[in-house]
């Protein structure tokens, strides 16, 4: 790397990292530190390239998809839709080993198929699942732990607030994006299944049986609360992958679908829904805020030339495919640790996607990759979302909750390594959608 | 001093309701938009391009709520090992560059919208929308997050000398 590009990106990384410890709010120190490397560095005027990037970062109608879905999450929060889904399973589930601890996984992954968000995932599913558990007496630890896991998957199991902001930068197509979800999504609740089941046989006290019995008709008609969620599954995911809607307009299919739900299941008035809005409003506030500073910071690296610098010395040191992996792998895990996935993503994406689509990887596996690695970001202390979570459900400390959720962080790394040999899981649905 | 800060908090809710009822409607519009293509083959024409504009305004008129209720991310860690006092000072600091930002980014947003008006910039779409008037609601936005955080700026500093929790 020359030198002046050296210093460069020092000092770029060294006022952000300033920044950020100092408090200064995500977005506003992606803003300043492009901001400070414009004038410094640049030949541009800062002030108006920070107003036109603006504009032109938020007037996208592909990111419309981002109130609506977080909109749709906070109806179904409100809706009573978990206590349906957790009646639903209970007979299922009852008598195999691990018991109704098997419930967080798979009422994870069902309202992940109709969540954009692992936070609303993990608050929905646990707001019952956890008081449930206690009254049971299942082991804490697990009942925790599994929940803070399987409470990811909102952001793998498409609709997904991630994956529509990766594809946008990425300039991938989100429908695709979306599919690319499906498999890996499946495959690690199935990893975290059979570590619950393998728990469960070791020692059946993590999960003492209940006195309850249900028959089969008892299970077969329960089937009729799960009914909604399929329903809304269909809706959303089906138009898109059907070619019927655009992800915008799933999305908006999907706050009918949901209100209607809660209209039915009497849970629903106008204080109700202004609540929603409220709750969507700032939210998405949230999160644009840090889109937009990082869409600025982002213009202004690669007029200073900064992401093909790195990308050119990594690749120099002529890493094989699956080292790379590993390296960038450990920096996420260390990111994941201070910062919330939706910075994560942006800040790295503008370096990170460059070289590994240059390493020969493709940009929707990537995707898949960088979202577990935000998955995983969820769960590690002392900055991860899902753990804040569950300690406001349960009041448990933090540092307590990451130990629980321990051996489902190492889960997760399987899935990502599996992954990794194995790229198909991701792409294969994708490539399904191209050869329609 | 404290009129003021209830001031901002009184205009950043009404913002924060104001942007309640356009994400609203935006979803209705969508929503519209689907029915009448798949029933009628006709289009709203606006849907997109409308709802595109709807995001932006919520986007910082949002913001200002958002700020208010502790919603936007920071990192309090570092903070958070430090003596409370250094906190304080830090916090405070902090808020004031990130206030004094945001106002210099307001001042080149209002420039944008002033040559919008002056070229006559439309959305290039079959609406031909001058593009002033949903880039001057993103402005209004803009405005009132600046306000709040003026505000967050004046509790900061205040509670350097009241020992409040800030973080």
């Amino acid at each position: 790397m020359e030198e002046n590009l050296l210093i460069m990106s020092c000092a770029v990384f060294g006022i952000l990292f300033l920044a950020l410890s100092a408090g200064v709010w995500v977005g506003f120190s992606l803003f300043i530190v492009g901001f400070v490397g414009l004038t410094v560095f640049g030949t541009l005027p800062a002030g108006s390239n920070m107003a036109s990037s603006v504009w032109s970062t938020i007037e996208k109608w592909e990111y419309v998809a981002l109130p609506l879905f977080i909109l749709m999450g906070e109806i179904l929060y409100r809706s009573g839709i978990s206590e349906k889904l957790f009646k639903a399973l209970v007979p299922w589930l009852y008598r195999l080993p691990g018991g109704l601890l098997l419930m967080n996984i798979v009422s994870c992954t069902l309202f992940a198929a109709v969540s954009g968000s692992s936070a609303a995932t993990t608050a929905t599913v646990g707001r019952i699942t956890l008081a449930e558990f206690d009254k049971l007496g299942y082991d804490r630890s697990l009942s925790m732990g599994s929940l803070a896991g399987a409470g990811t998957l909102g952001f793998l199991i498409p609709p997904s607030l991630i994956m529509i902001i990766y594809a946008i930068l990425a300039e991938v197509s989100i429908g695709k994006m979306f599919m690319a979800g499906i498999l890996p999504g499946l495959l690690l609740a199935g990893i975290y299944s059979a570590y619950i089941i393998y728990r469960g046989i070791k020692n059946p006290e993590i999960a003492p049986q209940t006195q309850d019995s249900y028959s089969w008709s008892d299970r077969f008609l329960g089937l009729k609360d799960l009914a909604p969620t399929f329903a809304l599954i269909l809706m959303v995911l089906g138009s898109i992958y059907g070619g019927f809607a655009t992800p915008t307009e799933a999305a908006a299919l999907g706050v009918f679908g949901s209100f209607v739900f809660a209209v039915m299941n009497r849970q629903m008035n106008t204080k109700i829904i202004f609540e929603c809005l409220m709750g969507a409003v700032k939210t998405n506030a949230m999160i644009m805020l840090i889109v937009v500073g990082a869409g600025f910071l982002s213009r202004v690296m690669g007029f200073l030339g900064i992401p093909a610098a790195i990308t050119q010395s990594i690749l120099g040191l002529n890493l094989s495919p699956y080292m790379l992996m590993l390296l960038l792998g450990g920096v996420y895990i260390l990111l994941g640790c201070l910062l919330d996935g939706f910075s994560i993503v942006v800040m790295t994406l503008p370096i990170a996607l460059p070289m590994v689509v240059a390493a020969g990887f493709d940009p929707i596996w990537f995707g898949i990759y960088l979202i577990l690695m935000v998955e995983v970001s969820q769960i590690t202390p002392p900055v991860g979302f899902n753990l804040f979570v569950i300690q406001g459900l349960t009041g448990e400390p933090i540092m307590n909750i990451a130990r629980y959720a321990l051996p489902f962080f190492f889960l997760m790394l399987l899935t990502t390594a599996i992954l990794t040999i194995f790229p198909e899981i991701a792409l294969y649905l994708p490539n399904l959608m191209t050869s329609q | 001093m404290n009129t003021l800060v209830k001031l901002a908090d009184d205009i950043s809710d009404l913002m924060a309701k104001l942007s309640a009822i356009i994400l609203g409607l935006m979803t209705v519009l969508i929503l519209v938009e689907i029915v009448i293509w798949n029933l009628f083959q006709k289009t709203t024409l606006i849907a997109d391009e409308y709802s595109a504009y709807g995001l932006a305004a919520i986007i910082f008129l949002g913001a200002g709520y958002c700020l208010k209720e502790k919603g936007h991310i920071r990192i309090t860690l570092i903070l958070g090992l430090l003596p409370p006092s250094a906190a304080r000072v830090i916090t405070a600091g902090a808020t004031m560059i990130t206030t004094i930002f945001m106002g210099y980014l307001w001042w080149y947003l209002f420039k944008m919208v002033k040559s919008a008006i002056r070229y006559e910039s439309t959305s290039g779409t079959l609406t031909h929308t001058p593009l002033w008037i949903p880039q001057a609601i993103m402005l209004l936005g803009a405005g009132v997050f600046f306000i709040q955080l003026v505000a967050m700026s004046i509790r900061t500093c205040q509670a350097i000398k009241t020992r409040e929790e800030v973080l």
